[in-house]
C-alpha cells in the first residue's frame, strides 16, 4: 500500500518545472533580500571602509544613546465603578450568534477577542467556521461608518431619521410603494419589527433575496410539496450520499451542521469497520469533492442529463417506469450505474441533493429521494431548515423599480451581489427615499440617500430562528464601538413602532415580551424569568421537534424531462463561492482573504480555474490573464489558475470578488453580473463564455506550492475493505531497520522520561474536510498577523497552522495511478482525489529545530512542549532549515506597527482584537504553533486554585476547539483514560516522516475511503 | 565618584574572563548575607540613607563600635536598660520605640550586615529623596533609574574631559616638539644639542618596532572588551530596570497608613489577587466604601484632607484616576499573581517589600529575569496539599524524595512564561 499512490501538492511539482525543482533546495524559495533592504537605504554591499566605520561608529553611539532612554511613563487606569462581573485578567463568556451560527463571546475587560462554536447548540455542537471567527475582525474594522450618511455626507441621528420619518408619511401619503429589500431574515422578531413597519406605511411590500440563491430548492419544494421550505438534511441518518455539485461542506446552506454529521459517520472502527459513502458529481473541484469517495466529473450543463440518466437506473433497479430521455448520460468509471447501485442498495437511509439552483432539477432530486424513501430519514420537510419570507421577489422588485417611491435596503449589498445591481441604481431614480441600513458604504449605501448604519452583531440584540424550533439568541458584548444603531431600533423608529415609549425605542425589552407571547408558551417551561435567564445564558433553546410525515407529490417525474435544459454549449463558466469569503458581504476583512482557499491555497484574488486540457487547448498557462465575456459582460484581466479536478470546457470564478466600495481595496474581480437566469430563478452557471488571452501575466499568491512533498510517504490512504482487513493498514515500522535486535532505536539524545504531562495533539484525516476553519482560529488566538497578497508572494504567510493539500490521479478504471510514469496518459488532470493535512508543529520529542538554535531560544519542556521564546530569537532561521515540517515561520516585519502591512493590527482600533495572554511578535524572531501554551498554562493553573487534577478535554487549543469535524484531539498522553492516549493507540495512528525518528507528538490517522478495491490494489495489500 | 563605573568595568572584566564561575570573593559572600538579612530583618525599619521608623545606618560603624552594635541588635532594650547614654539617648530620639530584638542572629551575621551596611552606605549617594517634584506628571516619569544617575553622568564627563585634556597634553607635546624641531632647521646655527629625551630615545623606536596591524588589534580589542565589559555591566544593572522608581502619584495614597498603621488586608483594595493573573487597583468604589465618611479632618483643623477629596471629586466627576504604574513587566513576560499567591503562598512583600511602611510605594525588587529564577531555584512546591499534584507526590515519595523545588517543576523553561 505504501507509495503506491503518488501524491502531488501542485502542477508545478508534478510537471517537475526546473524552477520549482531549484526554488524547492532552498529553505525560503525567495532568498534573502539583501539587495533590496540594502539598495532601499541607498545602501550597495560594495560600500568601502569608510562607510564602515562610519556606519559602525552611529551603531555604537546610537546603541549608547539609546540605552540612555528613560522608560516611557505607564498608567493605570480602574473603573470608577467596577462592574460586579468583571475580574481585570479573567475572561468573560456570553452567547451570541453570527449570522446562523449559535457562538459564544470571549470577552477580556469590555472587548471581544474571541468567538468560538456554542457547544450547546444541537446543530453546531461547538463547531464555528473560517467566516464566523473572521467576523470578530470586522467589530474592530476602521472602515466601518461611525456616524448615519445623508447624501454622502456625515449627520445626525436626529436629522436622519427626521427626514426619512417625513419622506416615508410623504410617500405613503400619496399611495406610492415603499420596499424593503433584505436578505432571508431568520430572527422572527426582527421579522415582527418588519410587520409593524408594514402596518404604520401599508403600501411597504418585504422583498427578500439571497446573493447566493437557493430560490430552486424552495421553488421545487413548493411545486412538488406545496411548501416553500429548505429541508433539513440529516446527513447523520445518511449511509450514502450523493451530490450535484452542491458544496455541502464548503458553502453550500448549512455547512457546520452537515459537517458534524457528516464526519460522525465517517470513522470507521477496528470493531465496527463500516462508514458512509459519498458521491459527488461536479465540473469544478469543490472542498466536498475533496472529500468524496468518488468524484465523478461532469460538466453543469450535464448535471440535468446525468441526474435523469441516474433516475432511470434506480427505476430500473427498482421496476418503475424510466423517463423517456434523449440519451443515455455516462461518465468515467460508468459512474451513474455504480451510483445507482449504491443508491439502491442504501435505500431509504440515503441522500441526493444538488446544488442546481433550477426548480425542474431540484424537483427531479425530490422524485429520486422520494424514489428511495429518503424523506423523514435523511430530509426533513417538517423542521425544515428555512421558511421562504418576504412578499415579493426580487426579480419583481427590479421589473417595477421604476416605479417605486421609497426603498430602505436593510443589511443587504443588492447593487454588487445580484446580476441586476449595476441597473438598480438607474431603475430606482424616481424613488425619493433611498436608505441603506448596512454599516459600510458599500455599492448599495452608494446609491443611497440616507445611510443608516446597523450595529455589528457583537454589539446586538436579537434572536435568530436557526431553524425551525431552535433559536439562538445575539447579545451585546461591548458597547457599540461607534455612533451607530441597530437597524431594527431604525425601522422601528421611522414607523412610530407602538412599542416606543418615552421617545425611546428598546429593542431588548421589545424581543423579550415577543418571547414572552410567541415562543415562551411552546417550550412548556415553567416561571419565564427564570427560562428566559437560563436561555439567554446558553445562548440557545430548543422547542420541540415536530413528527415527521412524508409529504405528498404533486410533480410527475416525466413532467420535468422537458423543463430540464440539456444543450451543452462549447465551454460552461462555472460561478461558486469560496470558502470564507461566501458572497462577499465580508469583502474588508483581512483574514478571509489572506486564508487560502482550501483547494487551490490561493490567497487575495479569485482567478479563473481552469483544466489543463481545456488550457492546452487555448494556450494558456498558470498566470497567463485573459478577457472572460458572456457577450453582455466583460472582464478584462482575470489571472488563470490550472486547477487539477476542473473538468475540461468548464471555467469556473468565485463570486464575491470585486467590491470596489466599503472595502480598503478593490480584490479580485467581481463576477456577480455573469450570472444568468434558468426557469425564472438565478442560474450559477452560464454555457457560451469566450475566454482570451491578453497581454500581460498575474502571479497568484498562492501557498499551495511553498513546500515540496519529494515521494514522501507523508499521507497515508486506504480503502475500508482493506482496513477492514487490516485496521493498521499502511502503519507498518518504518523504523524496523534501525532497530537493534532487542527492537530499540538509536538516538542521539538522552531518553527523558516525562513525569508530569505529556501534551500531544490526534488528527484524524477521515474527519478533516479541509474547510480551514482552524487557520482562523489559531491565528486570531495566537495574534498572528496579515501578511498580504504580496508576502504571500514571497512565501511569508504567517499562519502557525496550514492545511496541506495533496492531490492524486484516479484513471479510468477508477484505480489510483501508481508509477509516475502513468501521468502522461492523465494528462488531462481532470480525475483527481485530493488529501487534506492539517499541518502544524509537530512538538518532536527529539526536535531538529532545538539542537541547532546557537542561542537556546527554541528548548523542549518537561510536559512535552517544544518552547519557542521569541525573546531570545535572534533570527537565524536554522531552526527553519532543520525542521522537516517546514512549520515554523518567520517575522519578515514589525506587521503590527507598519503601514506597509494596513490590515488591521496597525491601528488603535485593530489592535483591540489583539490577545493579551500572548506576546504580539516583533521583527526578526522565529514563532510557530505552541499548542495554545497559554491555554495550557490557564489550565493548568485553574486546576490548581481548585486543587485537582486537570479533566481530560478540559483545556482545548484554538483548533481543536473551532473544528466543526471534530479531526483533531488535544490531550495529555501521560494519562492512559483520556482520548488522545486511545487515539495514539488507534492502529490507524502513525507519525508524519517517522522514519526520522524525531518522535512527534502529533500523529495522524490514516485517510479511509469507502471505495470498491480494485484488483491492483488487493495484489498490492501485505 | 569614580568608584562604580571603575567597580563595573573591573565586574565586568571579571565576568568576560573564563574563571567567572568559580571566582568568588570571600567578602562577597559575607556582603550577600549581610544583603539577604538586611533585606529580611532590618528593611521594615530602616534605610541606608534616610531615617524610616529607625535611623539611617549609613556610617553607622564610624558611631559606635562593633561590640556595642552587636549587643544592640541582639537586643537593644537590655542596652538601654544598662543605661548606656548614647542608647537612652537614641531611644528618646525615636519616640521611646525599642528596637525588635533579633537574638538569633550570629555574630557573624550580625558583622555581615554591619559590612554590607558600611558598603551600601559608601556608594550610595546622599540624595535625600527620589527627584524632587512638583506634582506633575513629567517629573515623576524619570525611573529613578538607580540611585547615582546624576552621578554616573557627571563621573562621565569627568572622564571624557579627562581623555579630553589627555589629548590635548599629547598634542602639544607633540606640537612643541615639532616646533623644536622647525627652529633647529631654520637655525642650526642656534640649534642646542638637546640630549634625545625618553620618548625619542627609548618609547619611539619601540613603537615603531612593533607590527602596526598587530598593535592596533590589540589597542582596539582592549578598547573594545573593556567598553564591552561597561556596557555589559550598565545594561544589566541599568537598562530597563527601575528598582527603587517612587514616582509621584496624583494622588498622595499612603500604603503606610492603610496597610501598616490600620492594618487593612491587601486582598481589599487588591481583590483579585487570588484569582486573576492581574492584582488590580481598586476602583474608586473601593476606596469610597471608607472614605464616604473617613475624611482625616482632624489632621486638617477641621478640613476633608486634600487628598481625600481628590477620591471623592473622582467618584462623584466619574473621572477614573489615572495611577502610575510602578511594577512594570515587558510584554513577552507573562506573570500570574493568582499563580504566586494562591498555588504559591508567596507573601506580597516577598516580590514588593515593605509596602506597608512605604508612604510613597517603591519598586522594591528589580523584577529581572534573574531575580526571578532565583526565586524559582530556591522555593519549594507545595505538593503534598494540592491535589493537583498528586501523581507527582506520589512518585516522588516512591523514590524517597520529599520536596521539589519550582526549578525542578520546569519552572525555569523559556516557555512557562514568555509566550
Amino acid at each position: 500500500m505504501e507509495n503506491k499512490t503518488q501524491y502531488w501538492k501542485g502542477t508545478e511539482e508534478l510537471n517537475r518545472d526546473p524552477e520549482f525543482v531549484q526554488l524547492s533546495k532552498n529553505e525560503f524559495a525567495e532568498g534573502l533580500p539583501l539587495d533590496e533592504v540594502l539598495s532601499e537605504s541607498d545602501l550597495n554591499l560594495s560600500s568601502n571602509r569608510r562607510d564602515f566605520l562610519k556606519y559602525f561608529g552611529f551603531s555604537v553611539s546610537a546603541v549608547a544613546l539609546a540605552a540612555c532612554n528613560k522608560a516611557p511613563i505607564k498608567n493605570v487606569i480602574p473603573y470608577v465603578v467596577q462592574p460586579e462581573e468583571i475580574i481585570p485578567g479573567i475572561p468573560n463568556y456570553y452567547a451570541s450568534t453570527f449570522k446562523n451560527t449559535p457562538v459564544v463571546v470571549k470577552t477580556r475587560e469590555g472587548r471581544p477577542i474571541k468567538l468560538e462554536g456554542n457547544a450547546k447548540s444541537g446543530l453546531t455542537q461547538g463547531g464555528l467556521d473560517a467566516a464566523g471567527q473572521a467576523s470578530l475582525v470586522t467589530l474592530y474594522d476602521s472602515k466601518r461608518l461611525p456616524l448615519p450618511l445623508k447624501n454622502g455626507e456625515r449627520s445626525k441621528w436626529a436629522v436622519v431619521d427626521a427626514e426619512i420619518k417625513a419622506k416615508l408619511q410623504e410617500v405613503n401619503a400619496k399611495g406610492g410603494a415603499i420596499r424593503l429589500v433584505s436578505g432571508p431574515v431568520s430572527s422572527p422578531v426582527t421579522q415582527s419589527i418588519i410587520n409593524d413597519f408594514k402596518t404604520a406605511y401599508p403600501t411597504t411590500k418585504h422583498v427578500v433575496y439571497e446573493g447566493i440563491s437557493y430560490e430552486g430548492i424552495y421553488a421545487a419544494n413548493e411545486m412538488c410539496f406545496g411548501k416553500a421550505v429548505i429541508p433539513t438534511y440529516r446527513f447523520g441518518n445518511a449511509e450514502v450520499v450523493v451530490s450535484f455539485g452542491a458544496d455541502f461542506l464548503g458553502t453550500w446552506l448549512n455547512t457546520l451542521q452537515y459537517t458534524k454529521e457528516y464526519t460522525a459517520k465517517r470513522i470507521p472502527t477496528k470493531e465496527n469497520p463500516v462508514m458512509s459513502r459519498h458521491i459527488q458529481f461536479e465540473g469544478n473541484m469543490s472542498l466536498t469533492g475533496t472529500n468524496a469517495d468518488y468524484r465523478f466529473p461532469i460538466r453543469p450543463a450535464q448535471e440535468g442529463k446525468a441526474m435523469m440518466s441516474l433516475y432511470n437506473a434506480l427505476a430500473n433497479g427498482m421496476g418503475i417506469t424510466q423517463l423517456a430521455t434523449p440519451t443515455k448520460f455516462e461518465v468515467i468509471g460508468n459512474g451513474v450505474e455504480e451510483t445507482a447501485k449504491a443508491l439502491l442498495a442504501a435505500k431509504g437511509k440515503s441522500l441526493v441533493i444538488s446544488g442546481s439552483n433550477d426548480p425542474y432539477i431540484q424537483s427531479l432530486v425530490n422524485q429520486i429521494n422520494l424514489m428511495l424513501g429518503n424523506y423523514g430519514v435523511t430530509i426533513d420537510l417538517d423542521n425544515y431548515y428555512q421558511k421562504r419570507g418576504g412578499d415579493q421577489s426580487f426579480a419583481d422588485f427590479t421589473k417595477e423599480a421604476a416605479s417605486v417611491g421609497a426603498v430602505i435596503f436593510y443589511n443587504c449589498n443588492p447593487v454588487f451581489d445580484t446580476a441586476a445591481g449595476s441597473k438598480l441604481k438607474t431603475a430606482l431614480e424616481n424613488a425619493s427615499l433611498r436608505v441603506s441600513t448596512g454599516y459600510y458604504q458599500d455599492e448599495t449605501a452608494m446609491i443611497c440617500h440616507y445611510v443608516a448604519p446597523d450595529l455589528h452583531f457583537l454589539e446586538s440584540w436579537n434572536l435568530t430562528e436557526i431553524s425551525r424550533g431552535k433559536y439562538s439568541f445575539t447579545q451585546p458584548t461591548i458597547s457599540p464601538v461607534f455612533e451607530t444603531r441597530q437597524a431594527e431600533n431604525s425601522l422601528a423608529i421611522w414607523s412610530n413602532n407602538p412599542a416606543i415609549a418615552n421617545n425611546a425605542f428598546d429593542y431588548y425589552t421589545y424581543i423579550r415580551n415577543y418571547v414572552q407571547v410567541n415562543i415562551f408558551p411552546q417550550t412548556g417551561a415553567g416561571s419565564f424569568d427564570a427560562w428566559w435567564n437560563t436561555s439567554l445564558h446558553d445562548g440557545v433553546f430548543e422547542l420541540p421537534e415536530l413528527g415527521v410525515q412524508v409529504p405528498s407529490n404533486n410533480v410527475l417525474a416525466s413532467d420535468l424531462v422537458s423543463k430540464i435544459n440539456t444543450t451543452e454549449g462549447k465551454y460552461d463558466l462555472i460561478l461558486y463561492t469560496k470558502v470564507g469569503m461566501g458572497d462577499g458581504s465580508d469583502g474588508n476583512n483581512p483574514w478571509l482573504h489572506e486564508l487560502p482557499d482550501p483547494v487551490s491555497k490561493v490567497t487575495w484574488d479569485n482567478y479563473l480555474a481552469i483544466s489543463k486540457i481545456t488550457a492546452t487547448e487555448l494556450g494558456l498557462e498558470q498566470g497567463d490573464l485573459v478577457k472572460v465575456s458572456n457577450g453582455s459582460y466583460i472582464l478584462e484581466s482575470v489571472p488563470v489558475l490550472i486547477q487539477p479536478g476542473q473538468v475540461r470546457n468548464t471555467f469556473a470564478i468565485a463570486l464575491g470578488y470585486g467590491r470596489t466600495q466599503g472595502v480598503k481595496d478593490t480584490i479580485g474581480v467581481d463576477a456577480f453580473p455573469f450570472v444568468g437566469t434558468q426557469n425564472g430563478t438565478p442560474s450559477y452557471y452560464v454555457s457560451d463564455v469566450t475566454v482570451d488571452k491578453i497581454a500581460g501575466s498575474y502571479e497568484l499568491a498562492q501557498t499551495q506550492t511553498h513546500h515540496s512533498i519529494e515521494g514522501r510517504d507523508i499521507v497515508r490512504e486506504a480503502s475500508l475493505a482493506q482496513f477492514a482487513k487490516n485496521p493498521a493498514v499502511g502503519n507498518d515500522d518504518k523504523l524496523a531497520v534501525q532497530r537493534t535486535e532487542d527492537g530499540k532505536l538509536f538516538n542521539l539524545w538522552k531518553e527523558f522520561d516525562y513525569k508530569g504531562h505529556k501534551w500531544g495533539l490526534a488528527i484524524d484525516m477521515n474527519a478533516c474536510t479541509g474547510c480551514s476553519a482552524c487557520v482562523i482560529a489559531c491565528s486570531l488566538e495566537n495574534n498572528v498577523p496579515v501578511v498580504g497578497r504580496e508576502e504571500v508572494r514571497r512565501r511569508r504567510e504567517m499562519h502557525w497552522i496550514r492545511i496541506d493539500r495533496y492531490y492524486a490521479f484516479r484513471n479510468e478504471a477508477n484505480a489510483y495511478v501508481t508509477k509516475e510514469d502513468d501521468y502522461d496518459g492523465m494528462a488531462d488532470h481532470e480525475n483527481v482525489k485530493a488529501v487534506h493535512q492539517p499541518m502544524m508543529c509537530q512538538h518532536c520529542e527529539s526536535a531538529p529545530c532545538e539542537t541547532v538554535c546557537p542561542v537556546l531560544a527554541t528548548t523542549h519542556s518537561t510536559d512535552g512542549l517544544n518552547q519557542m521564546t521569541y525573546n531570545r530569537c535572534i533570527g537565524t532561521k536554522y531552526c527553519a532549515n532543520n525542521c522537516p515540517y517546514k512549520v515554523r515561520r518567520f517575522n519578515w516585519f514589525r506587521y503590527n506597527d507598519n503601514d506597509n502591512f494596513n490590515y488591521y493590527m496597525n491601528n488603535d482600533l485593530g489592535k483591540m482584537v489583539i490577545n493579551p495572554d500572548v506576546t504580539v511578535r516583533t521583527r526578526g524572531v522565529m514563532e510557530k504553533c505552541s499548542m495554545c501554551v497559554q491555554r495550557i498554562q490557564a489550565g493548568k493553573l485553574n486546576a490548581k486554585l481548585e486543587g485537582r487534577k486537570i479533566k481530560d478535554g478540559e483545556i482545548i487549543p484554538a483548533c481543536v476547539q473551532t473544528c466543526p469535524a471534530n479531526a483533531i484531539v488535544f490531550g495529555d498522553m501521560n494519562d492512559p483514560e483520556s482520548r488522545i492516549a486511545k487515539d495514539f493507540a488507534n492502529d490507524r495512528a502513525y507519525q508524519v516522516l517517522e522514519e526520522l525518528n524525531v518522535k512527534p507528538s502529533v500523529r495522524y490517522m490514516t485517510k479511509i475511503r469507502n471505495v470498491e478495491v480494485t484488483k491492483e490494489e488487493t495484489t498490492a495489500q501485505h | 565618584m569614580l568608584e562604580k563605573p571603575v567597580q563595573s568595568i573591573i565586574r565586568s572584566f571579571l565576568v568576560m574572563g573564563i574563571i567567572v564561575s568559580t571566582f568568588v570573593p570571600s567578602a562577597a559572600q559575607n556582603l550577600e548575607n549581610g544583603k539577604a538579612l538586611f533585606e529580611s530583618q532590618c528593611v521594615s525599619c530602616h534605610a541606608i540613607d534616610k531615617k524610616l521608623v529607625g535611623p539611617a545606618l549609613k556610617d553607622v560603624h564610624t558611631r559606635r563600635d562593633e561590640a556595642w552594635l552587636i549587643k544592640w541588635v541582639r537586643n537593644s532594650g537590655e542596652v538601654i536598660k544598662s543605661g548606656d547614654p548614647y542608647a537612652v539617648k537614641l531611644f528618646k530620639e525615636y519616640n521611646s520605640l525599642a528596637m525588635n530584638p533579633f537574638e538569633n542572629l550570629k555574630d557573624e551575621d550580625i558583622k555581615d550586615i554591619l559590612a554590607y551596611i558600611k558598603e551600601e552606605g559608601s556608594k550610595a549617594p546622599v540624595a535625600e529623596t527620589a527627584p524632587a517634584t512638583t506634582g506633575g506628571e513629567t517629573v515623576a516619569s524619570t525611573p529613578a533609574a538607580g540611585t547615582g544617575s546624576t552621578g554616573s553622568n557627571y563621573t562621565t564627563v569627568l572622564v571624557i574631559l579627562a581623555c579630553i585634556l589627555f589629548v590635548a597634553a599629547l598634542l602639544l607635546v607633540r606640537i612643541n616638539s615639532y616646533l623644536k624641531e622647525l627652529l633647529a632647521r631654520k637655525f642650526p646655527e642656534k640649534a642646542v644639542e638637546e640630549e634625545p629625551s625618553w620618548y625619542n630615545s627609548k618609547f619611539s623606536p619601540w613603537m615603531r618596532s612593533l607590527n602596526p596591524t598587530i598593535a592596533s588589534l590589540v589597542v582596539i580589542t582592549v578598547f573594545m572588551l573593556a567598553f564591552g565589559g561597561w556596557f555589559f555591566a550598565y545594561a544589566n544593572t541599568e537598562i530597563g530596570v527601575q528598582q527603587g522608581y517612587a514616582p509621584t502619584q496624583p494622588i498622595q495614597f499612603s500604603h503606610k497608613i492603610h496597610a501598616g498603621d490600620h492594618e487593612i488586608d491587601c486582598k481589599y483594595c487588591h481583590s483579585s489577587v487570588e484569582v486573576s493573573k492581574q492584582a488590580s487597583v481598586p476602583a474608586v468604589s473601593t476606596c469610597m466604601n471608607c472614605h464616604s465618611y473617613i475624611d482625616a479632618n482632624q489632621k486638617y483643623g477641621g478640613k476633608v484632607s486634600p487628598e481625600i477629596q481628590k477620591v471623592r471629586d473622582a467618584y462623584k466627576n466619574n473621572e477614573p484616576i489615572k495611577w502610575i504604574r510602578i511594577h512594570n513587566l515587558p510584554d513577552h513576560a507573562y506573570f500570574n499573581h493568582a499563580q504566586h499567591v494562591s498555588v504559591g503562598k508567596v507573601e506580597c512583600q516577598a516580590c514588593h517589600g515593605p509596602v506597608e511602611t512605604m508612604d510613597k510605594v517603591t519598586q522594591h525588587s528589580s523584577l529581572q529575569m534573574g531575580w526571578c529564577v532565583n526565586c524559582h531555584r530556591e522555593s519549594k512546591v507545595d505538593i503534598a496539599n494540592n491535589d493537583y499534584y498528586e501523581q507527582l507526590h506520589a512518585d516522588l515519595e516512591k523514590r524517597g524524595k520529599r520536596s521539589i523545588t519550582v526549578a525542578h517543576n520546569g519552572g525555569l523553561e523559556c516557555g512557562k512564561c514568555h509566550y
